[in-house]
């Protein structure tokens, strides 16, 4: 069965990544088809894959099974007969852990990398779009090998890391799309900003990543010490309820902050508060690995880890109430910098930040009801899609203009019609107007933050921010779309202003159908599998309720606002040009300083230290070194009348003293030992 | 009659260096010299891929020497997990070395017999298994590196070899005294001997103090090989001012001369004093990890901040060997392999940038990436690679280290972790600042491409750091047993 051949799904692209690297020279397109074509091919495999477990697999939500009841698993140590990595009591092996989750996940990312690897053929050009520097001459370096290689290891380790069976082997996956981000963020290198971003993502997310290398290492440890097996950091063990209880009894600091160690390499790799800096940067990137990465899938990995975990989590409820605020906060605060924001790639980065705040906020709801966990993960594949769509088109804005500031745009509706129209359904759909997919999965959100009110009052205030990050969602989206598409262009070379290539085009269609259809999902899946009674959705109560009204009420609000301020007639009024910001919009637009805190911390701390320490080696460890030569040297002067002063004497020197020390000792130990001392 | 074959790996190169001052032109003698190179790395990696788990020596080869009433030494040689991979890595870096100075043009063939004769003394040290056959070729190490740096070294040679030759010496002689007093301790009635093998067996029956005190006289020696900090300050000098090949071999295998004496003789005699100085270990294992990668972030010069990259490195070896457990000793392993492979790849890298840029001044560069994309290709792996990403063998050692570090130490791991983000600083922040951005190098009009064999060599390195990154059991399945023994037997687990 399908099941069986599932190391295929990351095995594909990462062939392709070895081929593309070594001979992609030499390849059509650079290695493109052969890089595409691995990914599609793979994407059917991860869909394939997906549906005909989902049928298979049983699932209960904290049910009789322990959390998650059945799972198919397979190891490489099965098939070859080696574990990957042996040491002592520890046995760490690579494998494939197939449940509902990773089902969930695999089918969208299956999707979603199939999609955009089509629209990169004929996205990336040589000499496209970015293809120069701030001065504006332009570089002839023909970077589609380079592009190709990292797109299909970032694919190969975004499917490991959903499908992975063991910790560690998700850390390493983890760790490879990090890399494969720093790389695409870096694509144009000869840039100096984009090298700056690049530098940023790796070392922002790294800070993350320790911690989750901290917990990693802390997990490891102590259950192994309560299972006693040879297995370390299977996922089957890590999500046994029997043993988790085991572990909590035994070492609950430990485990508490094991798990904090995965939630804040969580938030570096999903840009939550405080290590969301990286992402804005990010998007110096081309535009279909904003779409990519820092949109649709390796952003959502961090909420993966947090979800594929959560009966570590649910153990621990004051981190999964963590989780919660820290989520909400981030949410409101991404959206109040997305508001003022004018680069169409910077506001959809803000907003990929604020929704996943979202998606931690509903985990973190899950501590107190079940369905607030559901609707993260049903948010998390809503968003996938939409936010792709939005970073495509965006793209496609890109592409015809070579320009990302919205205060050049407008009335691109009559040039770019596809585009137009595909975008529109994206920007409802993140606006939460139905019948469009985030309508279903912000609502529920929403519905159940109140409800677990009831449990613990913390969540009404987090409900209360995520209400009006609703309202400024929808003000955002629809002040980026007035302004981009209606009234007059305010650009130049009007006469260039099309869609995009057909492979494009087809895409975002595809794409823009997608955000139509899954939100409906929510009345099929609530009632088996991962929704498991969590989610009691159904028309009729989602038509009768109150909170329903409530939210398509602030939405609404949102888009009013967004049209009387940037609707055709007003837009040319509130257009503040570049460097004039000030106020509150200028602090806004300077992301509240955080950024340039953290480089001055850095700078006055770290670089203090260094430089301290380097000046301490040199002038103080070293000198001492050397002083002491100079000592003998300056005794061979004094008590020699054959000094030469010449540089090799000192050797000559030491070396002799310490001969006669040597003889001296082998005396005394001679002389000690043989007395039995 | 068994074929010598560990011997004919030693001495071959020591006859190639014959050999090559006898060619008379660079072209012969070059040609030579990497035939008898590559002779030893065929009989080591054949001892790899041929042994399944190597579990006791191999190729075990046993000659009295020296046989009186009062003194006894024995050619003793033999492999096992422990000197098995590092045997074979010397052969592999002397080869690469060898391929990278492939144009070499002053005093070529001195420069390549001296490589020969560097790598016939190490691969001794790796083998040898008599106290006084190791200590001979411990020292003979010093003479042919110290030529290298002195002739073929950059503007400060004299000194920094001078200073590489005093220092390391003096280190050894305070070892030497360790030696001495194991065998003058040997209980009465006990035939004398430096046979390491048969000393081990009466070592633990010594007193407490002075297990200790013979402990601390080994680890001065070996500590200042590694070296570690406060005693690192030559390794700075040597490695900077030595010429490619020499750095390759010094930070590929020389510093692993001192993890390895230290894992073989003093653990390996003296469990007792580990048990009690593991303390000790730790906080030089740390302070080392930390201090020298502080001391990175504030380097200009590419070299010498690959340099003290080392000396944290060679942190992580000690604070894995410090935890005395599997998981951690076998790390602590790992790490001489992978750093062995991927330090030099680093300072080949350096040494390309020399070359095709004129400088390796941080501030100086810029661009390389637009420039010559394979020299920055290869130095970004060879950097990531260093900062312990996955897929590259340093992570494999790292994590190993962490998860000992934990399980014997507990929270104290912060400070390793710490250590990943320091590493991943300089290293990173060294790829924006020279490769990445515009072409603001001085001489950015002149830079030129590596040559073939400069990315002959740098592309084995890079392909060996990958595998063991990929697929640790190759290696694992060696170190295993070896640690297992050793641990079992001085009666840790």
């Amino acid at each position: 069965m399908v099941m069986e051949y599932a190391w295929l799904i990351p095995a594909l692209p990462l062939a392709a990544f070895v081929l593309v690297t070594l001979f992609g020279s030499r390849l059509p397109e650079r290695g493109g088809y052969i890089s595409a074509g691995a990914i599609v091919a793979s994407g059917a495999l991860a869909v394939y894959t997906a549906w005909e477990s989902w049928g298979r697999l049983t699932e209960s939500f904290r049910g009789e099974h322990g959390h998650w009841g059945e799972a198919f698993t397979w190891t490489f140590q099965d098939a070859l007969g080696t574990a990957w990595l042996e040491a002592g009591n520890f046995v760490f092996d690579l494998g494939v852990y197939l449940d509902s989750i990773t089902a969930w996940l695999l089918g969208a990312v299956g999707i979603l990398t199939a999609g955009i690897a089509l629209y990169s053929i004929g996205y990336i050009r040589p000499e496209k779009e970015g293809y120069h520097l701030d001065d504006g001459s332009p570089i002839h370096v023909d970077g589609r090998q380079r592009y190709y290689a990292a797109l299909a290891l970032f694919v190969g380790s975004m499917l490991g890391f959903v499908l992975g069976s063991n910790l560690l082997e998700m850390f390493v996956f983890w760790e490879l799309m990090g890399l494969c981000s720093y790389l695409l963020i870096g694509f144009w290198y000869a840039k100096p900003s984009a090298a700056a971003a690049a530098k940023k993502a790796f070392l922002v997310t790294r800070v993350g990543d320790v911690f989750f290398l901290g917990g990693l290492v802390t997990l490891a440890v102590i259950f192994g010490d309560a299972v006693g097996s040879a297995v370390a950091l299977d996922l089957s063990t890590l999500l046994d309820t029997a043993t988790i209880e085991a572990v909590a009894a035994a070492h609950p600091t430990a485990l508490g902050l094991s798990v904090l160690g995965l939630f804040l390499g969580a938030v570096g790799k999903s840009a939550q508060l405080p290590l969301h800096v990286w992402l804005p940067d990010a998007m110096e990137g081309p535009t279909t690995v904003s779409a990519l990465i820092h949109a649709a899938t390796m952003v959502k990995a961090g909420v993966f880890l947090v979800a594929r975990f959560f009966p570590l989590f649910d153990a621990v409820p004051w981190v999964l109430y963590t989780v919660a605020v820290v989520g909400a906060v981030t949410a409101f605060v991404a959206a109040t910098m997305a508001v003022v924001n004018y680069d169409i790639k910077r506001v959809l980065a803000f907003s990929t930040i604020s929704q996943l705040g979202y998606m931690f906020m509903g985990l973190g709801v899950g501590a107190a009801v079940a369905g607030g966990f559901a609707a993260g993960l049903f948010h998390l594949l809503n968003h996938a899609f939409f936010k792709a769509l939005l970073f495509l088109c965006a793209g496609a804005v890109g592409f015809a203009l070579h320009n990302y500031d919205m205060r050049d745009f407008g009335g691109l509706k009559e040039y770019m019609p596809i585009t137009a129209w595909t975008m529109l359904a994206a920007t409802l759909a993140i606006s939460g107007i139905p019948p469009f997919s985030g309508f279903f999965s912000k609502d529920e959100l929403l519905a159940e933050a109140f409800l677990a009110g009831k449990e613990h009052a913390l969540f009404y205030g987090v409900w209360a921010l995520a209400l009006v990050t609703a309202g400024l969602t929808a003000y955002y989206m629809f002040r980026l779309w007035f302004m981009t598409f209606l009234g007059d262009y305010r650009g130049d070379h009007e006469e260039e202003l099309a869609d995009g290539t057909w492979h494009m085009n087809l895409v975002l269609g595809v794409f823009a159908v997608f955000t139509l259809v899954t939100g409906f999902a929510v009345f099929f899946a609530s009632d088996n599998l991962l929704f498991h009674h969590a989610l009691e959705v159904t028309p009729a109560k989602l038509v009768t309720s109150w909170k329903t009204y409530l939210s398509l009420g602030v939405a609404g609000a949102g888009i009013a606002l967004a049209w009387t301020r940037y609707g055709p007639d007003n837009v040319e009024d509130h257009l503040t040009p570049v460097g004039e910001e000030t106020g509150a919009e200028g602090v806004m637009i300077d992301r509240y300083y955080v950024t340039e805190a953290y480089y001055k911390a850095t700078d006055a701390i770290v670089l203090g230290l260094a430089r301290l320490f380097d000046a301490f080696d040199t002038h103080v460890v070293d000198w001492s070194v050397d002083a002491i030569g100079r000592f003998n040297d300056w005794m061979g002067r004094v008590g020699s009348r054959w000094q030469t002063g010449r540089v090799s004497d000192y050797a000559t020197w030491i070396l002799s003293g310490l001969l006669a020390f040597v003889v001296i000792v082998v005396y005394i130990l001679r002389y000690t030992i043989g007395r039995g001392i | 009659m068994t074929v010598p074959w560990l011997s004919i790996a030693i001495f071959t190169p020591l006859v190639g260096a014959v050999l090559t001052m006898l060619a008379g032109r660079r072209q012969i003698g070059r040609v030579v010299s990497l035939i008898a190179s590559v002779v030893p790395l065929g009989i080591g990696a054949g001892v790899l891929a041929r042994t399944p788990g190597i579990d006791d020596f191999v190729l075990k080869e046993s000659i009295a020497w020296v046989s009186t009433d009062s003194l006894t030494i024995t050619y003793t040689m033999a492999l096992d997990g422990l000197s098995a991979p590092l045997f074979a890595l010397t052969a592999l870096l002397v080869a690469a070395a060898i391929l990278f100075s492939w144009e070499e043009t002053k005093r070529p063939l001195s420069f390549f017999a001296l490589l020969l004769v560097l790598e016939t003394s190490v691969l001794g040290v790796f083998a040898a298994l008599d106290l006084f056959v190791f200590y001979v070729f411990w020292e003979f190490v010093l003479i042919p590196m110290f030529f290298l740096i002195a002739i073929w070294g950059g503007a400060h040679r004299r000194y920094a070899a001078t200073k590489f030759f005093v220092y390391t010496f003096l280190a050894s002689l305070v070892m030497l005294l360790g030696f001495m007093g194991m065998y003058f301790g040997l209980p009465d009635g006990v035939p004398a001997t430096f046979n390491f093998l048969e000393l081990q067996q009466y070592t633990a029956g010594f007193s407490v103090e002075l297990q200790i005190l013979l402990f601390v006289a080994l680890l001065v020696g070996f500590a200042v090989k590694m070296p570690v900090v406060p005693v690192h300050t030559w390794l700075p000098w040597a490695h900077v001012e030595a010429p490619t090949a020499g750095s390759v071999l010094l930070a590929g295998v020389l510093l692993k001369m001192g993890a390895y004496g230290l894992i073989r003789f003093a653990i390996g005699a003296f469990p007792f004093a580990a048990v009690k100085l593991a303390p000790l270990l730790l906080v030089i294992g740390i302070v080392s990890i930390l201090y020298a990668a502080l001391v990175c972030l504030a380097q200009n010069d590419l070299k010498r901040m690959v340099a003290f990259s080392s000396i944290s490195h060679m942190g992580v070896a000690m604070l894995g060997i410090a935890t005395l457990n599997e998981i951690g000793f076998m790390g602590a392993i790992y790490m001489l392999i992978a750093h062995g492979l991927l330090s030099p790849l680093a300072f080949m890298m350096c040494g390309s940038i020399q070359h095709g840029w004129g400088t390796r001044e941080i501030d100086k560069l810029g661009g390389i990436m637009q420039k010559t994309p394979t020299m920055g290709t290869f130095t970004m792996a060879a950097f990531i690679g260093s900062l312990g990403f996955p897929g590259f063998a340093g992570f494999i050692a790292e994590i190993a280290v962490l998860v000992g570090t934990y399980q014997a130490f507990g929270w104290i791991v912060i400070f390793p972790l710490l250590g990943v983000v320091l590493t991943a600083g300089y290293y990173i922040w060294a790829i924006q600042r020279a490769l990445h951005g515009e072409l603001t190098a001085e001489h950015a009009d002149s830079a030129h491409e590596m040559p073939f064999y400069e990315t002959a060599a740098v592309g084995v390195l890079t392909f060996f750091a990958i595998v063991y990154g990929v697929w640790p059991a190759l290696l694992t399945e060696h170190i295993n047993p070896f640690v297992e023994g050793l641990l079992s037997t001085v009666g840790v687990i």
